[in-house]
């Protein structure tokens, strides 16, 4: 039995795929004693709760000493293979079996012995991954995707404006800030010793504020301006005039390059975009992940609208009904990407 | 302050220590309610969820989506509701205005929405995009409605040379009608004012 979506924290999460997982974790407790003191069994229920997803996490920490899990399993990738019992998985460095050794066998026979198999092993297990990493170069997942009106920094005044917060006006700066977390790199205006990991949308607004790319007295951004203040390169496409669908191209060969795209959404009926949101992948089912800074969620938009909604030739991509799971709001339902912006690492 | 004998330190120490509670409760600041845009009155923190406003309380709750607001008129965020609303996560309470629940509706500088429920007839309400700050005076609110186009710094009139700035920082410049509404109608009349504004 396979998986046909993610499932876990921010995936996809069918019923079915989740039931399967939630099946495997629990045998996993008993071919891993490691595994079976860490976590309780799991009501197979199709439903990925906290418990789920926290034996998801400990299975990743304990069993492929992931340091940061993402407490998702991808079909395909090396947790389902894992947790499937794919066990001679030569693409995992950590799964390679240890040598044993009996009593009483010549010692130096049996380490030329071990030696030449697993350096074999190893060998194959790592060309492996480099194959992995250049045919998909973009493995850029946010785990705790920013919301706008987080308390810690809801209320703080955007650029250089006397009224207008980063929760009311901040949609652009937290897409940044969520890019640069990932690609971003310290330029002349960053605080000493921050590194990209430790950028938050304080530290980033304080940074562009100092790199000149707001308006005058006002939280309006140059978001091209901002991309390079936090240490990468940005294009727009789209400002004020209709894109065709032809211009998709861009956003696919920047995402498999291993860039981001900010992606400005339409969803209150004129043409041009009302809010921004950040896309990190797109999968091989042909979806784009990404999060939304009004939410603080994983987000998922498509190349074709649900069925019932007219397709326009000036709309890249589109919400749907499950682009944030189960209760997707309506706004984002009605999402419809316009424009967008391409970032990548600066050189 | 009273002065107690020793025979009676107890009661001293009791009475003083009322005495202080007391001065303290009065003395106790509710935190304010900033509302967003100027020209429109504060309010103030009753609870952690409830704002007092205009002689309106104002219910707020977070859900993990959206939030649901509620408006009393009588008893602080209790009683009958006078209005209900499911808020997405783009809509903030802006505040009361006169006799109109007022919510701002956007996540960016772009195509926001301004929206004025009328609480004491729940009929007459008004919503219209805009850009820039509203304005608003005692009894009529002056907002700017974009026009769905770029147009040249040039065309900018007064406002050129800023207009040529935001241009060589790499924005884009619009050009918006100026409205006003005025309490107690439905719609918005033009002005002849136009100002151009920088597109993010």
């Amino acid at each position: 039995m396979g998986i046909l979506h993610s499932v876990g924290q921010n995936g996809v999460n069918a019923t079915s795929d989740v039931k399967t997982v939630q099946s495997l974790l629990n045998k996993s407790r008993i071919r891993f004693a490691i595994f079976s003191s860490a976590c309780s069994a799991l009501n197979v229920d199709g439903l990925c709760g906290p418990n789920t997803i926290s034996s998801i996490g400990k299975f990743q920490k304990l069993l492929l000493q992931h340091h940061t899990p993402d407490h998702r399993v991808d079909p395909g990738r090396a947790t389902w293979k894992k947790l499937n019992g794919n066990t001679n998985n030569h693409r995992n460095l950590l799964s390679t079996p240890a040598p044993t050794l009996q009593f009483g066998t010549n010692l130096e026979l049996w380490f030329k012995n071990q030696i030449g198999h697993h350096l074999e092993g190893l060998y194959e297990s790592f060309i492996g991954e480099i194959r992995d990493f250049n045919q998909n170069k973009s493995h850029h997942h946010i785990t705790h995707p920013l919301r706008q009106g987080d308390d810690q920094w809801a209320k703080t005044l955007l650029g250089h404006s006397k009224r207008g917060t980063i929760h009311s006006y901040g949609c652009a700066l937290l897409s940044l800030t969520m890019a640069a977390k990932l690609i971003g790199s310290s330029t002349e205006n960053w605080p000493e010793n921050t590194s990209p990991e430790d950028l938050d949308p304080i530290k980033a607004n304080n940074i562009l504020k100092k790199s000149n790319v707001f308006v005058a007295n006002s939280y309006i951004l140059y978001i091209v301006g901002g991309a390079n203040a936090l240490g990468m390169t940005g294009k727009d496409s789209g400002l004020n005039k209709k894109l065709a669908s032809e211009n998709r191209a861009t956003i696919d060969q920047t995402l498999n390059d291993g860039g981001l795209v900010m992606a400005h959404v339409n969803y209150k009926g004129e043409w041009q975009g009302d809010h921004w949101v950040l896309l990190t992948n797109k999968t091989s089912e042909g979806e784009y992940i990404g999060a939304d800074p009004a939410y603080g969620k994983a987000i998922k938009l498509f190349s074709k609208p649900d069925t019932g909604r007219t397709s326009e030739n000036h709309v890249l991509l589109y919400g749907g009904s499950t682009s944030m799971g189960k209760s997707t709001p309506k706004n984002v339902q009605s999402y419809e990407v316009v424009r967008f912006i391409t970032l990548k690492a600066s050189q | 302050m009273i002065l107690h004998t020793p025979k009676t330190p107890f009661k001293g120490f009791l009475l003083l220590a009322i005495a202080f509670s007391t001065s303290s409760c009065n003395a106790e600041q509710k935190d304010a309610f900033d509302p967003i845009f100027s020209g429109m009155p504060s309010g103030e923190y009753i609870s952690r969820n409830c704002i007092h406003i205009n002689g309106f309380s104002i219910q707020k709750i977070e859900k993990e989506l959206e939030s649901e607001l509620s408006v009393y008129s009588s008893e602080p965020c209790g009683g009958d509701a006078i209005h209900r609303a499911t808020l997405d996560r783009d809509t903030q309470l802006a505040g009361v205005w006169g006799h109109y629940l007022v919510l701002d509706y956007g996540t960016g500088p772009d195509s926001r929405d301004i929206e004025l429920i009328d609480l004491s007839e729940s009929e007459s309400n008004f919503r219209s995009t805009y850009v820039m700050e509203p304005e608003f005076a005692e009894q009529s609110l002056s907002f700017y409605k974009p026009a769905e186009e770029m147009v040249a710094p040039e065309k900018c009139d007064e406002g050129e040379e800023e207009a040529k700035t935001w241009s060589e920082m790499g924005l884009g410049v619009g050009i918006a009608q100026k409205m006003t509404f005025q309490s107690g109608t439905t719609g918005a009349t033009v002005d002849s004012e136009t100002a151009c504004y920088p597109i993010q």
